[in-house]
C-alpha cells in the first residue's frame, strides 16, 4: 500500500480512444504473451479471463446518430492507496517501488477474491476453472510467464516478463538502466493504430508524460483518489462526458 | 435407550422420535456435503459467482450468521462482565448457537476460497492493513474461545461427569470462564467490526465506502452495534422456537424480556447512529467519490424503499416495540419484534454484500444480477442442518437451559 | 575365573530385571507425546512440510510445464488470408511462442491482425485434421471414417478416367480460394487436361471492384491495383478497410496518418461498422440501394461536368450512361437510400476534385453486392478517369510467370449449374465464406463427388466426400503472393515454424496422385516447394524488382544478384520481393456499364423503409472468423469472454425494428426465409439500420462441430442465391421462437 510518489519510475499508458478501432488484437496478444488459456466451454463474458478487455460503449443515440467508442480497460496500476494491495489478506499483491507496477503473486493467492471486490475498474480476473490448453499448445507457451491454476486471481502486470528480459539485457550489456525500446508490453506492441502509448510517467520529457498532460486527456474514476496510471484521450466530447458521469446517472 | 446420557430430571422424547426428527436434517447435511465436495473437486465454477459478483450467497450468509451468532459473546459479556445473573438461563444455549454460527461460517469459507490449502498463508504473510486479515485472525481465535466455552457444557453431561478428571477440569475451567468471556468479547468486537470494515474500506465502491473514524470506517462500529443489538434478539427468538418445538418452557419469562430490553436499547442506539451515518454518506461521502447517492437506487427492485425498510421498518419499529415494558410483556409482540430486528440485520448484510456488487462502478456498466447455484444453496443448507443437528444433540444430552429443571411443566 | 563368575552374575541379574514388565504410566506416555510435539516444533520438519504443501499447490499436474531451451527468431509470413503480413516469430526450443508484425516492413508496416497473432496455435485447433478421411454420406450429420491418400486416389480413378474421355456426365473442377499463387497455376494446368475442365475462383478471393473493372477495361493483361498511397478520397461501399481488407498494415497506416497525408475516407454502409466509425464520413445507406447512390453520384458528376472531358469520347457507352443517370436525381435517390441529397452532391464533388478511388468490398459472410451494383460502383472510377492515374487505379505487371497457363478462370457463380461431377476444393482460405447452396448447385444432380483439401474440419466440409488434410498454418513452406488491391506485384515465402505431421498432404502431391490416377502424365511440380522454386527462378530470370530484408534495412535489386540461389536464400530468410516494372498502358476505350443494360437499374425497386413484415436478412462476418474451425481457440477472448466480437448464431437488429415486431433484447427469435428457418438470439443494436437483420456468421462455441462432424452452416443456409451468384440480401420474417 505504499505511495509511489518516490518510485524511481512510474510506468503508465495513454490510450487514444479515437485511434482504437476495437479490433481486439491487443487482447489476443496479451493472452498469448501471458499464457492465458482459451475459454472453458461454459465460460461467459463474466467468467472469462481477459487481463486486457476492450469494452464497446455507445453514446445511446438511435440510428444513425449512434456513435461508439472502444475502451481498452486493463489494470490501472493505482498508485495511491491501491485498493487491491490494501485488502489482500496475505500480501499476494504488491506495488513495486521501483516501477510503480502493481504485481500479482498468483502462487500466494488464496483465492478469497476480496481484491476483485475492491477493484472499481474490474481489472482482476479469477480462474473459475483449471486452465485448459488444447493438446499440444503447451509447447507454445511463453517461458517467461508462470501459468496459473484454478482458484487464484490474476491481472495485468504490464508484461512483467518483458521488463525482466529488458533488465537482463541491460545487465548483460553492463548498463544499469533499461533501454526504453526494450520494454514494450504486448498490447502496445501489437496495436495496429498505435493507440496505446507506454512509458515512464516519471520522465517528464517522454511522449507518455506529455500526452498524459495534454488537452482532452482524462482518467476513469479520478474522484476515487486511487491515482491510476492509465490515461485516456478523446477529442469526442460525448466520450469525455460519459467517462465523467456516475454510473446509472 | 439413551436415557443414561440425558440429564437427570429432564424430560426428553423417545430415541425413536428423536431419530425421526434428526434424520431429514442429516440427509440435508449429506446433500450439502456433496455440494461442498463438488466445489472443492471441480472448482468454483460450480457456483454462479463470477468476476463481477466475486462474493455471493456464501459471504452474504456468513456475515449474517456471524451477526446473529453475536448473541454468544454479548450474552457472555452481560453475564460474566456485567454480572447480569439472569442470563445464566440462556448462556449455554447462546454459546452453542455461537459455536454453530461461527464453525459453520468457517466451514463455508473453506469452500469459498479458491485454494483452501493455502488458508494458513494469512497467518504466514499477514497484511496488517487488510480487514480480511483481521477477520481471519479474530475468527480463528474466537472459534477457539467458543470451543473452550462449549467444553464445560459438554463435560457437564451426566455420563461424562462421572469421570472425576472431567469434573475437576470443568470446575477449574469454570473459574476462568470470565477471562475467556472477556477475551471472547474483545475478539468479537474486532471481528464483527472488521466484517463491517470489509466493505467500509472499499474506496472503489462508493455505495459501501464510509469515512474513517479513528482508524476504522464507520461501518466497523455500526456492525459491532448491530450485532450486539441483534444477538440478544436471536437468542430470544431461538429460545422461543426451541420452547415451541419441544413443547416445554425452558426459561422464566423475565429472562426473555430482559433480552428484549437489552436488544431494544442497543437497537435504538444503532438506528440513531446508522441514520446519522447514512445522512452523512448521502450528502458527503458518496458525492465526493463521484457517485450521487440517488444513482444507487434507480434500478428496478432496488429503490429507496430499501433504506426505509432497513432503518425504519426493521430497525426503529422493533426497537420501539422492545423498549416498551408493556409491549415486552406480551409474548407475541416480544417475539415479533425480535424477529423484525433479526430481519433487519439480514437485510443490512444483504445490502452491504449483494447490492454493493450489483451496482456498477464504471460509467458504462449496467446494474448486474446474480442468482446462486444449487451447490451454493445446498452448501449453506448443510450449515443449517449441521446447526440443527448439533443443537438438537446439545439440547438432548446437555443442560442448555438450567431453569428448565425448576419450572414445573 | 572370578571375573567371569561376577560378570555372569551381573548378566543374570540384568536379565532378571529385564524380564520384569515395563511400568510405564499413562502420564509418562502423555508427557513423552507432548514433549515430542513440542520438540518437533523446534525442528525444521513441520515448517518444511507446511511449506511443501504450499509448493505442492503450485505444482499440480494440471499446471502445464513451460518450454525451456534456446530462444531464436525467425522471419516468416502469415498465410491465413491473402493479405500476407510479415511475421517475426519468437521461438523457444524451435517452437513458436509468439508472433508479432515486422516493424519497418514496407507492405505490412509491423502489423498483424488478431488471427495472425495467434496463428501458431491453429495447428493444434481441436478441429484440425491430421489424416485423410472419407465421409459416409453427405451433410453435416454424416460421420467420418479414416482413409488414405492412395485409397482416395484409387477410389476416384475410374471417375477421373471417365471424365477424361468425355464430359457428358459432368466435368472436373477445381475451386481455388486463393488465386494468384503458383499453385493456382498448377491447378489450371491440371484441369486443362480434361474436356470442359473448370478452374473456378471462390467468392471473396479477389477484390470485387477490380474484378469488375477488368471486365470494364476489357483487359486480361496485367493486374489492377489501388494507388491508395497517393489518393486523397476513398469512397468505399462497405469495404472493411480498417477491419479485414487486404493487408491491414497498409490501410491502417494510411488512415492513422490522415492529418499528414490529407486522406479522406467516405464509408457507405448500412451498419456503423468499425470502418464506418473511423471514416471521415459515414453514409448510412439502406442496403440494396447502393446502385441508386452510385448512379446519383455519377449523375451529379455528369450534369456538372466534373469528369475529365476525354471520357465522353473514349467511353463507347457514355451517352447510354448519361441517359441512365439523368433518371437518378439526388432528391429522389435520397428518399430511397436514406442519404441526403446535399451529401450525395458533396461526395461527387470530393471525388471529382481530388485523386480518388471508388471501391466496394465483399463482406466475408455477406458476399458481393449484385453484379449490376458492382458495375456502376466500378464504373465511377472509369467516369472519374481514375484508371491509370496516380492516386487512382493502377494496371501493373503481374509476377513474372512465363510458363503460366492462359486457360480461363471463372468466378464460382459463373460455373454452369449441374456441370461438375468431381470438385476439388483447395484448402487455402480466402477468409470469406459463402452459402453451401452456391456450391451445391454446380454439382451434378446426384450430388457429384467433392474432394476437400483443408487443414480444418469446417462447415464447408459438409458437402465433401473426401477430406484430405493440407498442412495447417505455419507448418509448411507456402507462398505469399500479391495481396488484393496492391499497387505492385510482390512475392515472399511463408517459412514453416512447426513440424508438419507425416499424414498431411502437400497440395501438389495430391494433384500428382490424381493425375496418376487419371492416367495423365505428370502435371509438373510434385511439391509446393518446387513450384515456389520455379517462381523464384522466373523472377530472377526477369531481372525485375528488388528484394528487401523483412525490416527494410536493406534492398537488393534482382538485377544485381549473382545467382538464383542468392534470391532464394534471401527469400528463405524472410525477404520480400517487390516489382519495379513500369505500369502497363490502359486500354483507353473503357466502358461505364460493361455488360449491364440500363433496364437493370430501377430506382423504384428498393422497398420502402418498412420495419414490420418483411425484413432484409444480411449475413455479416469478420474476415477469417466466419467459421469455428478458422479461429484459434484463444480468440475466445474476443468472442465468448468479452463480446467485443459477436458470436455466430446472433442477429443484430435495430431496437425500433425489434419493438415493431414485439421482441425484446436477448430474446430468441425464429428467422424464416424461402429456404428455411432457424433460431437465433436477437441483440438490440442501434448501430444497425432499421429493417435489417444483421446476422452474424462467426465462430460458435456451442455449435455441433466435433472431431468427426462438420459444424452446421447456420444462417447462410437461409440465404437465397441469385443468378449472378450474390446472396447478400434475402427477404425474411422474424417471430418469437
Amino acid at each position: 500500500m505504499e505511495q509511489t510518489a518516490q518510485s524511481k519510475s512510474r510506468y503508465g499508458m495513454v490510450i487514444d480512444l479515437d485511434r482504437c478501432t476495437g479490433c481486439g488484437v491487443c487482447m489476443v496478444a496479451c493472452a498469448v504473451e501471458n499464457n492465458v488459456a482459451p475459454a472453458e466451454q461454459k465460460a461467459t463474458e463474466r467468467t472469462g479471463v481477459t487481463w486486457l478487455r476492450v469494452y464497446p460503449v455507445s453514446n445511446g443515440e438511435g440510428f444513425p446518430a449512434n456513435d461508439s467508442v472502444f475502451i481498452p480497460m486493463t489494470c490501472q496500476q493505482c498508485g495511491n492507496h491501491t485498493p487491491c494491495v490494501s485488502v489482500c489478506p496475505q500480501n499476494a499483491v504488491e506495488v513495486d517501488p521501483s516501477t510503480g507496477i502493481v504485481g500479482q503473486i498468483p502462487q500466494r493467492c488464496l483465492g478469497c477474491r476480496y481484491c476483485m471486490t475492491a477493484c472499481p475498474y474490474h481489472a482482476r480476473y479469477f480462474d473459475w476453472w483449471d486452465p485448459q490448453w488444447p493438446e499440444g499448445t503447451e509447447a507454445l507457451l511463453n517461458p517467461d510467464v508462470a501459468p496459473r491454476m484454478r482458484g487464484v486471481a490474476e491481472k495485468c502486470n504490464f508484461c512483467h516478463g518483458r521488463l525482466h528480459a529488458a533488465r537482463t539485457k541491460a545487465a548483460a550489456a553492463g548498463r544499469k538502466e533499461i533501454a526504453a525500446g526494450d520494454y514494450v508490453p504486448a498490447c502496445v506492441e501489437s496495436c495496429p493504430s498505435r493507440a496505446i502509448v507506454f512509458g515512464d510517467l516519471a520522465d517528464e520529457t517522454n511522449e507518455v508524460s506529455r500526452l498524459s498532460r495534454s488537452i482532452n486527456t482524462f482518467q476513469f474514476l479520478p474522484k476515487l483518489g486511487t491515482a491510476p496510471k492509465i490515461f485516456y484521450h478523446s477529442a469526442k466530447e460525448w466520450v469525455r462526458k460519459m467517462a465523467d458521469r456516475a454510473p446509472l446517472a | 435407550m439413551d436415557r443414561q446420557f440425558i440429564p437427570r430430571s429432564l424430560q426428553r422424547s423417545s430415541f425413536t422420535r428423536f431419530a425421526a426428527w434428526i434424520l431429514p436434517w442429516i440427509l440435508l447435511l449429506g446433500l450439502g456435503l456433496y455440494a461442498m465436495y463438488l466445489c472443492l473437486a471441480e472448482g468454483l465454477n460450480q457456483t454462479n459467482m463470477d468476476n463481477r459478483f466475486a462474493f455471493g450467497l456464501w459471504i452474504y450468509l456468513d456475515l449474517t450468521v456471524i451477526a446473529l451468532g453475536a448473541g454468544a459473546f454479548f450474552t457472555g459479556f452481560l453475564l460474566y462482565i456485567l454480572r447480569r445473573e439472569e442470563l445464566k438461563a440462556v448462556i449455554n444455549s447462546a454459546v452453542v448457537l455461537g459455536l454453530i454460527c461461527y464453525s459453520g461460517a468457517v466451514a463455508v469459507l473453506m469452500v469459498d476460497v479458491g485454494q483452501p490449502l493455502r488458508a494458513w498463508f494469512t497467518f504466514w504473510h499477514p497484511n496488517t492493513h487488510s480487514m480480511l486479515t483481521e477477520v481471519t485472525f479474530c475468527l480463528t481465535c474466537y472459534l477457539t474461545v467458543l470451543a473452550i466455552e462449549y467444553v464445560p457444557v459438554v463435560l457437564k453431561n451426566r455420563k461424562l461427569r462421572q469421570i472425576p478428571r472431567f469434573l475437576v477440569f470443568e470446575f477449574e475451567l469454570h473459574k476462568v470462564m470470565p477471562v475467556f468471556a472477556g477475551i471472547g468479547t474483545f475478539l468479537s468486537f474486532f471481528h464483527q467490526g472488521s466484517l463491517g470494515g470489509l466493505y467500509g474500506v472499499l474506496v472503489g465502491r462508493p455505495f459501501a465506502f464510509r469515512e474513517v473514524l479513528g482508524i476504522w470506517p464507520s461501518t466497523f462500529y455500526l456492525f459491532i452495534l448491530s450485532a450486539a443489538a441483534v444477538g440478544p434478539s436471536f437468542v430470544l427468538l431461538t429460545t422461543w422456537l426451541v420452547q415451541k418445538l419441544s413443547g416445554k418452557q425452558l426459561v422464566k419469562p423475565e429472562v426473555l424480556r430482559f433480552l428484549g430490553k437489552v436488544s431494544g436499547w442497543m437497537l435504538i442506539v444503532y438506528v440513531l447512529l446508522k441514520t446519522v451515518d447514512t445522512l452523512y454518506w448521502i450528502n458527503h461521502t458518496a458525492p465526493a467519490e463521484g457517485a450521487p447517492a440517488y444513482t444507487f437506487y434507480t434500478s428496478p427492485g432496488f429503490g429507496t424503499w430499501i433504506l426505509f425498510a432497513e432503518i425504519i421498518l426493521l430497525g426503529l419499529l422493533p426497537a420501539i416495540m422492545l423498549l416498551s415494558k408493556r409491549l415486552r410483556e406480551r409474548p407475541a409482540v416480544l417475539v415479533s419484534a425480535a424477529f423484525l430486528a433479526c430481519c433487519g440485520i439480514v437485510m443490512n448484510r444483504f445490502v452491504m454484500t449483494i447490492q454493493t456488487l450489483a451496482l456498477p462502478t464504471l460509467p458504462f456498466d449496467q446494474m448486474m444480477s446474480y442468482v446462486p447455484s444449487w451447490q451454493e444453496i445446498a452448501t449453506f443448507l448443510a450449515i443449517v442442518a449441521y446447526g440443527v443437528v448439533l443443537y438438537s444433540l446439545s439440547f438432548r444430552y446437555m443442560t442448555l437451559f438450567p431453569q428448565e429443571r425448576d419450572i414445573r411443566q | 575365573m572370578q571375573n567371569a563368575t561376577e560378570t555372569t552374575a551381573v548378566l543374570i541379574a540384568i536379565s532378571e530385571r529385564e524380564k520384569r514388565p515395563m511400568n510405564i504410566t499413562r502420564r509418562e506416555l502423555l508427557t513423552f507425546a507432548g514433549g515430542s510435539i513440542l520438540g518437533a516444533l523446534f525442528t525444521p520438519i513441520p515448517w518444511k512440510l507446511l511449506d511443501d504443501s504450499a509448493i505442492w499447490t503450485q505444482n499440480w499436474s494440471l499446471i502445464p510445464r513451460l518450454p525451456r531451451g534456446p530462444e531464436t527468431f525467425t522471419f516468416t509470413g502469415c498465410t491465413l488470408c491473402p493479405g500476407g503480413c510479415a511475421v517475426k516469430a519468437r521461438r523457444v526450443n524451435g517452437h513458436p511462442v509468439s508472433l508479432v508484425g515486422v516493424a519497418g516492413h514496407s507492405l505490412s508496416n509491423g502489423i498483424l491482425c488478431p488471427m495472425g497473432i495467434a496463428g501458431h496455435h491453429l495447428a493444434y485447433h481441436p478441429l484440425r485434421l491430421r489424416r485423410p478421411f472419407a465421409f459416409t454420406g453427405k451433410g453435416a450429420d454424416s460421420p467420418l471414417v479414416p482413409s488414405t491418400l492412395d485409397e482416395i486416389a484409387s477410389n476416384l480413378a475410374p471417375m477421373l478416367k471417365d471424365i477424361r474421355s468425355s464430359s457428358s456426365k459432368g466435368t472436373i473442377a477445381v475451386l481455388d480460394q486463393r488465386p494468384g499463387r503458383v499453385l493456382s497455376d498448377l491447378y489450371r494446368k491440371f484441369v486443362s487436361n480434361f474436356p470442359g475442365g473448370i478452374y473456378a475462383v471462390a467468392p471473396g478471393s479477389e477484390d470485387p471492384t477490380l474484378t469488375t473493372l477488368r471486365a470494364l477495361c476489357n483487359t486480361t493483361e496485367g493486374t489492377l491495383g489501388y494507388d491508395l498511397e497517393n489518393t486523397r478520397v476513398i469512397l468505399s461501399f462497405g469495404a472493411p478497410l480498417v477491419d479485414g481488407w487486404s493487408t491491414p498494415g497498409r490501410t491502417v497506416k494510411l488512415l492513422q496518418n490522415r492529418n499528414q497525408n490529407g486522406l479522406k475516407l467516405i464509408q457507405v454502409e448500412g451498419v456503423q461498422s468499425r470502418t464506418a466509425l473511423q471514416a471521415d464520413t459515414w453514409l448510412p445507406i439502406m442496403p440494396g440501394t447502393e446502385a441508386a447512390l452510385a448512379l446519383a453520384i455519377g449523375g451529379v458528376i455528369v450534369r456538372q461536368n466534373l469528369f475529365p472531358a476525354k471520357i465522353e469520347k473514349t467511353s463507347p457507352d457514355f451517352h447510354t450512361y448519361k441517359t441512365l443517370v439523368s433518371k437518378f436525381e439526388p432528391e429522389d435517390v435520397a428518399a430511397v437510400c436514406g442519404i441526403p441529397s446535399s451529401v450525395i452532391s458533396e461526395t461527387a464533388h470530393a471525388l471529382a476534385s481530388n485523386p480518388s478511388v471508388v471501391m466496394s468490398g465483399y463482406d466475408p459472410a455477406g458476399g458481393p453486392l449484385d453484379s449490376a451494383t458492382e458495375t456502376v460502383i466500378a464504373g465511377l472510377n472509369v467516369l472519374l478517369g481514375n484508371i491509370g492515374r496516380t492516386g487512382g487505379i493502377s494496371l501493373h505487371p503481374p509476377i513474372p510467370s512465363p510458363g503460366a497457363t492462359t486457360s480461363p478462370a471463372v468466378g464460382l457463380a459463373q460455373v454452369p449449374d449441374h456441370s461438375v461431377r468431381l470438385l476439388l476444393i483447395d484448402g487455402a482460405e480466402s477468409g470469406h465464406t459463402y452459402p453451401l447452396s452456391l456450391l451445391k448447385r454446380k454439382l451434378t444432380a446426384d450430388g457429384g463427388t467433392v474432394v476437400m483439401l483443408s487443414p480444418y474440419l469446417s462447415s464447408r466440409s459438409a458437402l465433401a466426400d473426401y477430406l484430405v488434410p493440407s498442412p495447417a498454418a505455419f507448418e509448411s513452406l507456402e507462398e505469399i503472393s500479391t495481396p488484393p488491391g496492391a499497387r505492385r506485384s510482390s512475392f515472399a515465402l511463408s517459412l514453416p515454424l512447426l513440424k508438419q505431421p507425416d499424414t498431411t498432404v502437400d497440395p501438389a502431391t495430391l494433384l500428382a496422385k490424381l493425375a496418376g490416377a487419371s492416367g495423365l502424365p505428370s502435371v509438373g511440380a510434385e511439391t509446393v516447394e518446387s513450384c515456389l522454386r520455379q517462381r523464384a527462378h522466373d523472377i530472377w530470370l526477369s531481372k525485375r524488382g528488388t528484394l528487401a530484408t523483412p525490416t527494410g534495412s536493406s534492398q537488393t535489386p534482382v538485377m544485381a544478384m549473382a545467382s538464383e540461389e542468392e534470391l532464394w536464400k534471401g527469400l528463405s530468410e524472410g525477404g520480400w520481393w517487390v516489382d519495379n516494372m513500369q505500369d502497363k498502358q490502359v486500354n483507353p476505350r473503357l466502358t461505364l456499364l460493361g455488360l449491364m443494360t440500363p433496364d437493370r437499374y430501377d430506382k423504384a425497386s428498393a422497398p420502402a423503409l418498412d420495419t414490420t413484415g418483411t425484413l432484409k436478412l444480411i449475413p455479416f462476418g469478420w474476415r477469417n472468423a466466419t467459421m469455428t474451425a478458422s479461429v484459434a481457440p484463444v480468440l475466445s477472448k474476443l468472442f465468448q469472454e468479452s463480446h467485443l466480437r459477436s458470436l455466430g448464431g446472433r442477429v443484430h437488429i435495430n431496437p425500433s425494428t425489434l419493438a415493431a415486431n414485439a421482441l425484446s433484447d436477448g430474446a430468441y427469435v425464429k428467422i424464416s426465409t424461402h429456404s428455411g428457418n432457424m433460431t437465433a438470439q436477437a441483440v438490440a443494436d442501434p448501430s444497425v439500420i432499421p429493417g435489417v437483420i444483421h446476422a452474424i456468421v462467426g465462430p460458435s462455441p456451442n455449435n455441433t462441430a466435433s472431431k468427426d462432424r462438420p459444424e452446421a452452416e447456420g444462417i447462410l443456409g437461409l440465404c437465397a442465391v441469385r443468378d449472378d451468384g450474390s446472396w447478400r440480401i434475402t427477404e425474411a420474417t422474424i417471430a418469437k421462437a
